[in-house]
Parts: C-alpha cells; structure tokens; sequence
C-alpha cells in the first residue's frame, strides 16, 4: 500500500497527481457519463426497449462504468449562494441568504469523428434520446457526470458543437450540466483499501434527489417529538434552537443593556445636543434673512416687471391719444428709443396743445417712425399711432391726408375714420 | 579519465528499433526492425513545470504538466527501407510483411493510410569496452517509447555533400524504461 510523501513541514513539497504510477496501474480514471435509472428498474427490459442503432452505447450508460466515449479537456462549475441585500438608510445594509443555487458546470471536450472511434455519432446520439434533460426526466432518471476528482448529480441543459476544416477528425463540445447535487472525492481513497470512485467516502454529499413521499413522511415523524427540522436553514438536527442559545443573551439582558447604556449616552449627547439646538437656531435666523433678501428681490423684479409692462403698455396705449404723443416726454421717448432691435431717435416734443398743424403732425409722425419698438415690428415701422381729429364733426366722414415728396417719407394709409370725436382712427406709417 | 573512451556511451554504441506502438511480451523481439545510417537523434520531454507563488512569502512551489514527449531521428538515404517504411512495417496486427501502399524503399508521403497508425521505438545504450571479459561493451540503459506518432518528415541535400539526407520529427506517448541482456 503506498503512503503519502512527507511535506518535511512545507506547504507543497510534492505535487503528485491523482494517475500517478504509485497508486494506481491504470494511469488514472477517465471521465464518464452514467444514465442512472430509477431504482429497482430490470436494466434488461429497459435495454431491450433501445433502438438498435444505440444500443451500445445505452448498455455503457447505464453499466457502472459509464459511457467513456468522449474526451473531457475542460470542467468549471460555479457555486453560488441565493441572496438578497436590503439596503437600510444609515449606511448598512442587511443580506438575507436563502440556500444554494442549482450548480451550473460547464464541461468541454473532444468527440473524435473517425472511422475506428464513432465517438461524435455515439455520443450525441445518446445526449439526444437519454441524456438531455427532458428525456432523463421523462424516465425518471438522472444523469451522473464522473470526473476523477468529483461527481456531478443531474442532467445536461445545453450542448453546442464545433467542426473545423483542418481537422476533420476533431470535433469539440461544449456542454452545459445542471447540477442538484455533487459529490467530491479525495484522494484519501487512494491510500485506502478499496481506491475505487465508487466506493468513496465523500468529503461532502448534497441529499439524494431522488428522495421519495415517504421518506419524507418518515422524517417528519421521526422529527415530530424533537421539532421541526428544517434542514439546511438551521442546522439544528432536528430541533429547533432557542433565540438565547443562537445569540448568547435573553430579552431582559437587552433591556438591562440599554438602561445602563441610556444614562451613559444622556452625559455624552447633551453637550452635542446643545449644539445642536443652536445650529438650529442659526439655522432659522439664516433662512429668515434669506427670505427677507427674496422678499426684497421679488419687490425689486417686481418693480422692474412692471416698469417694462408699463412701457410696453405705454407703446400700446400710444393710440390714446395724439396730445399724449407729441406732449411724449423725451426721457420716456428715450426709454422707447433704446428698446428693440434698432432704437430710433425720439419723436420730438410738442408742447400740450389740443390741436397741431399738418405740418407739425407730419413731423411727429415721420420721426415717429424711428422710434422702433421692443415688440419687433420690422425698421421702419413705427408703432400704432392713433390720431384724434380736432374737428368735432358730426356724422361726417374724415379722410385725412398727408402728401409726401420724397420716397424716403413714410406713406401713409388710412384704416377708418370716425365721425366722432370720441372715436378714433388708426393710422399705420410705414417707411 | 584514461578509461573514458571505453566506458562513456557513444553514437556508434547505440542502437534504435522501430516495433509495435505497445510493449507486448508475446512475440515482441520478432517484430522489432533496426534502423540505420542514422546520423543524428534528439530526444526532449518536457512536463511543463510551473512555478507557482503566494501572496506573502518568496516560497515557489512547483506543480507539473502532462509530460509532452518529442523525438527527431535524421538519416542518410541509400538502397534499404527509410525511416518511414520502417517504422510503419509493424502494424498493430504484427505483421512481418511491409506495407504496400507505398513503393520503393524511400517512403515520402506522410498522409498515407499506413502512416497514421502508430508504432514504437526501442532505444539500447551500450559502451565500446565493458567491465567483464568476452562481454560485448556494456549496457548503460535502455527506454522503449511507446504510441509514437509521426509528425513531420523532410529531406534534403546539398551539392557538396556526398548524399541525401532525411529527417522526421515524432511524439510519442510515454517511455518505458527496459532490461536489456545478449544470449
């Protein structure tokens, strides 16, 4: 029987692996793949119910030795942990774990496509009628995948397959196993009596799949005196812990905890208490102020709003009156100058007069044609100018006219006329 | 120092054979089939060592490979099977006859049928003197390689040399070291 090598108190003093000629003549297992029926099946019926063509390869899978025909290069498998991180306000967080997701494993390889072997065919006529998922489970049977260092427990999900020109011969897989349980074995085994996979005592081994109704029933009465076992949550073997056996303490340590904790905490808060209270204070004072400063803003936006409300009221109500207009103070026509696209100069005063001459009318209205306008009207453009005859007429239709020598002069156009001296008429000057 | 000529291995004290791809008692020294006017051999195995480092410490620690096993015999051509026909002539079946898909004693296609079956070499490593009276030199050791398998082949010469050169490039599965005794 071959004994380990000493480390000598080293980490890795030898690295021998499991085929090594010490222990086993056979240069090593190979990997292999077994079609595990259900449980006092006649594999003689069973077989006799394959179709010919994979025959064969059935009565390999289902043998103890497994179906062989196929070359395992590569296996990875990922274990994860079924969980869910709740954040909480406060910077922590709390995670909640709910038991060990299905095992996923990954496993490539290479079918030989050959006269001699038949390995592509064999095997994916076998993956086709046993060893995928749907088929396994329509029998009722499960798939082992035999490494040499671990056994996966469960059934194929995917496979893909890769031909290449240059070599006809090789033709890689690349399968996808979903895994209920597995089974890993040391190599203990070797240095045993019997160092067959077979016959292993497992580091660790998930329950039986294929676990029954009555076996569980069974469990439950067995259980029924002890507790409620609830397997992998609590590890409790049957019984049920308390909550001072799980956390070392009982409610009333908690409560005594935090009386002599609460006189503790008052002496150290109460100075950041105080501070506290006066940040507030300060805090409050601030936002008065600040208030104070929007409340002066908004006044003085105010102001400014309606003091440009007012000058546009100002143009829109230039049709009140034409004394108005020529009595237009020169700031306030200022103020119209600069706004808009092009300011023009200010229309001239007049003193308050309640009548003027064309001519002066004409003056008015000419350099009023300058004046532009913040609303956008097109240069050359003045506003609306309305004029208020001087003639109080009655029932009488006014047209009056301008004459104009020059192109550049503004033309005029006349809208309406009124009979009234109340009523006014419109007049839009063009350039 | 005086003895060394006597007692150190040489080419002309090494002998190659081409036999069965596996190491059989039944009948092996039948089918074993020297081969000659060879005119040099490299022989390499590498079990890809890889050093391997923790965070922490300046410890290395070693772990190994599958060993790759790698052989080139070169030979003059004449008159008399080459390298290949030789080394294809034992079949698994175990065959004394040659292989007939090729002609000739010079075998240059590699892609033939017969070709891609595997086949073994034996290697025996003897001295010129030995240490005993009538003994023919004395054997220093002996290795019989296992499945190998023909890579490469290729041949060449030059004007001045005085004839055709061929060489091939094997790997083989494993090496076994043997015994060897003269009757």
């Amino acid at each position: 029987m071959a004994d380990r090598i000493n480390q000598n108190g080293e980490k890795l003093f030898t690295v021998r692996p499991r085929n090594s000629s010490a222990v086993t003549q056979t240069r090593g297992n190979v990997s292999s793949i077994r079609f595990i029926l259900p449980k006092n099946t006649d594999k003689s019926k069973w077989s006799e119910t394959v179709d010919v063509k994979y025959k064969t390869a059935f009565e390999q899978a289902v043998s103890s030795d497994g179906f062989i025909n196929f070359i395992a290069k590569n296996v990875s498998y990922d274990i994860q942990e079924k969980s869910q991180t709740i954040h909480t306000f406060g910077g922590q967080e709390a995670v909640y774990f709910y038991g060990k997701a299905p095992v996923q494993v990954n496993f490539s390889g290479l079918l030989v496509d050959d006269l001699d072997n038949d390995q592509f065919t064999k095997f994916l006529n076998l993956y086709m009628n046993y060893l995928r998922g749907t088929k396994a489970s329509q029998d009722y049977c499960y798939i082992e995948l035999v490494l040499s260092n671990a056994i996966f427990t469960g059934a194929f999900t995917g496979i893909q397959i890769q031909q290449e020109s240059s070599r006809d011969t090789d033709i890689t897989f690349n399968a996808q196993f979903l895994a209920k349980t597995f089974t890993l074995a040391s190599t203990d085994t070797f240095f045993t009596e019997n160092g067959r996979l077979n016959q292993t005592v497992p580091l660790f081994r998930e329950p039986d799949p294929t676990i029954k109704q009555e076996d569980i029933t069974n469990a439950i009465n067995q259980n029924a005196n002890a507790g409620l076992s609830l397997g992998e949550y609590t590890r409790s073997f049957g019984t049920l812990p308390t909550v001072t056996d799980l956390i070392g303490f009982s409610a009333s340590d908690i409560t005594d905890f935090f009386g002599y904790i609460n006189d503790f905490l008052n002496n150290v808060t109460k100075p950041v208490q105080d501070l506290a209270n006066r940040i507030d204070d300060f805090a409050n004072d601030a936002i008065g102020l600040l208030e104070a400063v929007e409340r002066g803003t908004g006044t003085i936006i105010n102001n400014v709003e309606s003091a440009s409300r007012s000058v546009y009221g100002a143009i829109d109500s230039m049709d009140d009156a034409v004394t108005t207009i020529c009595n237009f103070p020169e700031s306030m026509s200022n103020k119209l100058g600069s706004i808009g696209s092009k300011g023009g100069a200010p229309a001239p005063a007049i003193a308050g007069s309640d009548s003027i001459a064309s001519d002066d009318a004409m003056l008015s209205l000419s350099t009023a044609r300058l004046a532009g306008s913040a609303r956008g009207t097109p240069d050359g453009d003045a506003a609306v100018i309305a004029v208020t005859s001087s003639r109080n007429t009655e029932n009488t239709t006014l047209s009056p006219t301008l004459s104009s020598s020059s192109s550049s002069t503004p033309t005029l156009s006349s809208s309406t006329v009124t009979s009234s001296e109340d009523e006014v008429s419109i007049l839009r000057i063009g350039g | 120092m005086d003895l060394f000529s006597q007692q150190s291995v040489s080419a002309d004290t090494m002998l190659l054979l081409a036999g069965p791809p596996r190491l059989t008692a039944e009948g092996f020294i039948d089918l074993l089939s020297p081969i000659g006017l060879v005119q040099n051999v490299q022989f390499n195995v590498d079990n890809q060592l890889m050093p391997h480092w923790e965070i922490g410490t300046d410890h290395t620690y070693f772990t190994r490979g599958k060993t790759v096993n790698t052989m080139e015999i070169g030979a003059m051509v004449a008159n008399k099977p080459s390298l290949m026909k030789l080394m294809s002539r034992q079949s698994p079946q175990g065959t004394e006859a040659f292989p007939t898909d090729q002609s000739g004693q010079f075998w240059m296609n590699l892609d033939s049928e017969t070709l891609s079956k595997p086949f073994g070499m034996l290697m025996i490593f003897k001295t010129k003197g030995s240490n005993s009276k009538g003994e023919n030199g004395s054997f220093v050791g002996g290795t019989y390689l296992e499945n190998c398998n023909i890579g490469s082949f290729s041949w060449g010469v030059e004007s001045q040399s005085v004839s055709l050169h061929e060489n091939v490039s094997i790997m083989f599965d494993r090496a076994i070291p043997v015994d060897y005794s003269e009757e």
